[in-house]
């Protein structure tokens, strides 16, 4: 199943999530959107960072800082917490009108 | 003072145009140039898209087809572009280099200002506003969008002259999220331009000279630097051909970006 969510945060850009589920877990993620990160490529280790079961808000935005951190990246106009919301909305949107 | 190299280049067409910022990204990480500012244009029109969105969301693509406009990825983050009647600079700076600042955020600061200065030279009341934009009346008039490469800061963005907004709108998918924040006010989604601005002055023909000659003095007087024109080495432009046909002409780059950009590939 596909699922997505967007979201707009305050002061930040817009970011897309798209979520490949089986027996819910993340298969797949892609994040897009008219963002900034720095180096550009590293986005992929971002979305394998949602990839498995999101676990909480908490769990999962540690798993995005640790990664944001580890990487060395620089994230402008979008932020770890940003993600993590986005990732859980789209999550959330398995059980409802929001399927992709 | 450090000479600089300034590049004032013809109407390019998309692919081109973003196939010569990569070559000169990489023929300065091989040293075989010095810190450059590019100008240049887009003829025909093109639609540019940032490096993470995805292409099927942000353009109509087959009324882009019909309007034989075509769509290219860029190399760097930020929105979709429609390219028709504006002013492009890139600039290319080592990171080695003093003024290849540390933080992105504040590098776009220090970027944008001669943009800021440029327009302040028209009489417009205009001001950089974070992240990456320069406004003027709440509206935004400039965009640029960076990227760090191989050694080398590579920035580019427009300053929009005129705008078919009639034809931009009917390419672009804008999302609700964007109307949403233009309805209540915000500048995201309110676009400008130097011919709503400046009425019958941006009529002349000798226009966009003009502008071009006063956003190189401003990058001049704001880095500190002075300029030389030049034009684009006969290595970076068959670099560029190659990285055109390589890249920017590939459905596996503007799709889905599946293949990679090769920085520096004859440097490594």
């Amino acid at each position: 199943m596909t699922v997505q969510a967007t979201l707009k945060a305050p002061g930040e850009k817009l970011i897309r999530i798209r979520l490949e589920l089986e027996a819910h877990e993340v298969r797949e993620a892609a994040i897009s959107g008219d963002f900034f990160i720095h180096p550009e490529e590293s986005v992929s280790i971002l979305e394998e960072a949602l990839l498995g079961r999101p676990g909480t808000q908490e769990k999962l935005l540690k798993r995005l800082q640790d990664t944001v951190e580890l990487g060395g990246l620089e994230l402008v106009g979008i932020s770890a917490e940003s993600i993590a919301s986005c990732a859980l909305k789209a999550y959330e949107n398995r059980k409802g009108p929001g399927k992709a | 003072m450090e000479e600089w190299r300034l590049i004032i280049d013809r109407p390019g067409r998309g692919t081109y145009n973003m196939a010569v910022d990569l070559s000169i990204l990489n023929s300065l990480a091989r040293q075989a140039c010095p810190p450059t500012l590019r100008l240049y244009s887009w003829y025909p029109p093109a639609i540019t898209i940032g490096y993470f969105q995805r292409l099927e969301e942000e353009v109509r693509i087959n009324k882009c087809r019909a309007a034989g406009v075509d769509v290219i990825r860029r190399v760097t983050g930020g929105g979709a572009v429609f390219h028709d009647r504006e002013l492009t600079y890139s600039v290319f700076i080592p990171l080695s280099h003093s003024l290849a600042l540390p933080s992105i955020r504040e590098s776009y600061g220090l970027l944008c200002s001669p943009i800021v200065e440029c327009l302040k030279s028209y009489g417009l009341n205009a001001h950089f506003s974070p992240v990456n934009d320069v406004l003027t009346g709440g509206a935004k008039l400039s965009g640029s969008a960076q990227t760090r490469r191989n050694g080398v800061l590579l920035q580019h963005g427009t300053l929009l002259v005129g705008a078919d907004t009639e034809l931009m709108f009917s390419l672009l998918n804008v999302s609700k999220e964007k109307s949403v924040a233009a309805a209540e006010g915000s500048p995201e989604g309110r676009v400008t331009s130097l011919s709503a601005l400046l009425g019958e002055l941006v009529l002349d023909g000798e226009f966009q000279t003009d502008l071009s000659m006063r956003l190189a003095n401003a990058f001049a007087e704001g880095l500190g630097c002075v300029f030389v024109q030049a034009e684009l080495s006969e290595a970076e432009r068959r670099e560029a051909l190659e990285i055109e046909e390589g890249l920017f002409k590939r459905e596996e780059w503007n799709r889905d970006r599946s293949i990679r950009p090769a920085f520096g590939a004859a440097g490594d």
